[in-house]
């Protein structure tokens, strides 16, 4: 088997609160992601997932641990060593309209991303048409700004921004929470569809285990900074072994 | 052993000046249009709705369909819309001529409201104590600190909150998003509503604590019979809770039935559509529909044409009639959607 794309090792995450007590965010936990696989991180509110998207993407440092990325020790790189590994590695935020610049178009975004991998002015606007046609959005978006989009049609954008550099893992930090049910699955159509095109990796990060449910080979359980529970999606669905699990599961309202 | 009357800790009592021609019809919104002042376009056409007393009410539609329009509608918060044609009834009694004393009045006592945002309907620095004094008071100039404290403590220790001493001496600021919005649940609850109306009650929550909520609301409607009007674009919540459905697209209700004809076997092309779109647990990927939501609705003809599947020239000008398809279940398609794929 070849090395994982992502590998992240034994990590500890503790934060200084108020009157110095510590929080742990994140205790232990080591997860991978190999190629073309796409992982689940599940968990509610202050489990410690966004910290962990943090630290792969290393705004911040770990306390102790490694993250491995394609052969890259995140937690030790700087400068153009970082910046290369930040070529291969894409995240989507919740809020897609926070994560454009609101004075600059769709297109010139993009072109920002661009630039590194694409020279000259006609060749990359080709690409970002190309880019925006994959993502389900017409040319004439490159001239609008993000605050005359939707919500769906900006988070569009933003994974079309997303995949300019071909990255080769995609970290989606609540991309669907903000999005109505109908847009929603169209982004996860996209994002599949993406998926079987390019070969790229994922990982997902959600609070909805139905929606993960959907869309990830494997998945982890994230509770109060630990791993419970780790393994195939339809496992963790059909026969979960953690109480933590069970009680995720028996919260979620089917229709 | 006799089964403890829940109901004696807090007395329904009947609404202020009001007769209760029909105790059965609590809210009856008929032939609905409203605007925002100064808009155009009409924001709903033509809305339909009673609601039974001791029902829960769902109204589901992503967002921008009108839901919370309808909402301020009912409660008639000034100067937020403009109502074109017909009418919003509490209890035979058309709430645009009333005055605006009889309104203040009925707004807490009559119509209990419960916002999406938890913390926003709760001064964050104040004691919970104290703002179920001031609610109450408000509506009763009578109430002592003392009563409203021990009424507070009933309806929490109703909800079964683990220890409603310690939640009257805290602040909102203390406490979670959920406990906030149980907070924001009891107090409204406090009033006595003969209608409660939830805007998005559990988006903003975790699902463990959504699934608390819509298990305490179904409490409430158990204990106090409340009818409750619950506006939520979570399928999940409305199967879990509601008697009747009415589906939202376009500024119109487009389908309105019990839960169980309208959510598996849906007479209107996008209900059918949003039922797919939603994710479950059997790992099948959601689907989308494709195209987006109109910005303006139209005046006459479907808003959902352009994404219909089913969709025919016809669709354009179509009359906009409520068919019907089932006992107290209409759609406004005149096309039948069951059975196609």
């Amino acid at each position: 088997m070849s090395e994982p794309v992502l590998e992240v090792r034994n990590v500890t995450k503790t934060f200084r609160e108020r009157g110095g007590k510590r929080f742990t965010a994140l205790d232990d936990v080591s997860i991978t992601v190999g190629e073309r696989e796409c992982v689940g991180v599940v968990g509610e509110s202050g489990c410690g997932k966004s910290t962990l998207a943090r630290i792969i993407t290393r705004l911040i440092l770990p306390d102790s641990g490694s993250v491995r990325f394609c052969g890259t020790e995140m937690t030790e790189v700087r400068g153009a060593q970082l910046r290369r590994a930040y070529r291969d590695m894409k995240m989507i935020f919740q809020e897609p309209r926070s994560s454009f610049d609101p004075r600059l178009t769709i297109g010139s975004s993009i072109r920002d991303a661009l630039r590194p991998v694409v020279r000259g002015k006609k060749e990359q606007d080709e690409e970002i048409e190309r880019l925006l046609h994959v993502v389900g959005l017409e040319k004439r978006f490159a001239e609008a700004y993000p605050r005359q989009m939707s919500g769906g049609e900006c988070q569009r954008a933003a994974i079309a921004r997303a995949i300019a550099q071909r990255p080769k893992l995609l970290i989606c930090d609540e991309a669907t929470s903000a999005l109505d049910v109908s847009v929603q699955a169209q982004v996860v159509e996209l994002l599949n569809g993406i998926r079987r095109e390019t070969g790229i990796s994922y990982l997902f990060i959600s609070h909805d285990l139905a929606l993960v449910s959907g869309f990830c080979d494997r998945t982890y359980v994230l509770c109060g900074g630990r791993v419970e529970e780790q393994g195939p999606t339809s496992r963790i669905i059909r026969e979960p072994r953690e109480e933590y699990t069970k009680r995720l599961l028996a919260s979620v309202l089917t229709i | 052993m006799k089964r403890p009357d829940r109901r004696g800790t807090l007395p329904r009592r009947p609404v202020k000046g009001v007769m209760r021609v029909e105790a059965e019809k609590l809210l009856e919104v008929s032939a609905l249009s409203v605007r925002y002042p100064g808009a155009d376009t009409l924001t709903l056409r033509d809305v339909e709705l009673t609601l039974h007393a001791g029902q829960i009410t769902c109204v589901i539609g992503e967002s921008g369909c009108g839901k919370s329009t309808l909402f301020h509608s009912i409660l008639q918060l000034p100067g937020r819309v403009e109502i074109t044609e017909g009418n919003v009834r509490f209890c035979g009694d058309d709430l645009q001529t009333m005055s605006k004393q009889r309104l203040r009045e009925l707004r807490g006592s009559g119509i209990g409201v419960v916002f999406q945002e938890p913390g926003a309907s709760l001064d964050p620095i104040r004691m919970i104590r104290r703002q179920f004094f001031e609610a109450l008071h408000a509506h009763d100039a009578a109430v002592t600190r003392a009563q409203a404290e021990e009424k507070a403590e009933a309806i929490l220790k109703t909800l079964e909150f683990p220890d409603p001493r310690r939640i009257l001496n805290s602040c909102p600021a203390q406490l979670s998003g959920g406990m906030n919005q149980r907070v924001a649940i009891a107090l409204a609850m406090a009033q006595e509503p003969d209608v409660l109306l939830c805007d998005e009650p559990t988006s903003a929550l975790d699902v463990t604590v959504q699934a608390q909520i819509v298990g305490e609301l179904l409490r409430l409607r158990d204990t106090f019979g409340t009818c409750i009007l619950l506006i939520t674009h979570n399928m999940g919540v409305v199967a879990r809770m509601a008697d009747r459905v009415a589906v939202m697209y376009g500024g119109r209700i487009v389908e309105y039935g019990p839960r169980d004809d309208v959510l598996y076997a849906p007479a209107h092309p996008y209900t059918k559509a949003l039922m797919e779109a939603i994710p479950t647990l059997d790992g099948k990927p959601p689907k989308g529909i494709p195209g987006k939501r109109p910005d303006i609705f139209p005046e006459e003809g479907c808003a959902f044409a352009p994404r219909c599947q089913l969709a025919s020239a016809a669709c354009e000008t179509c009359g906009m009639v409520r068919r019907k398809t089932g006992d107290d279940h209409w759609t406004l398609c005149p096309k039948e959607v069951k059975g196609v794929e």
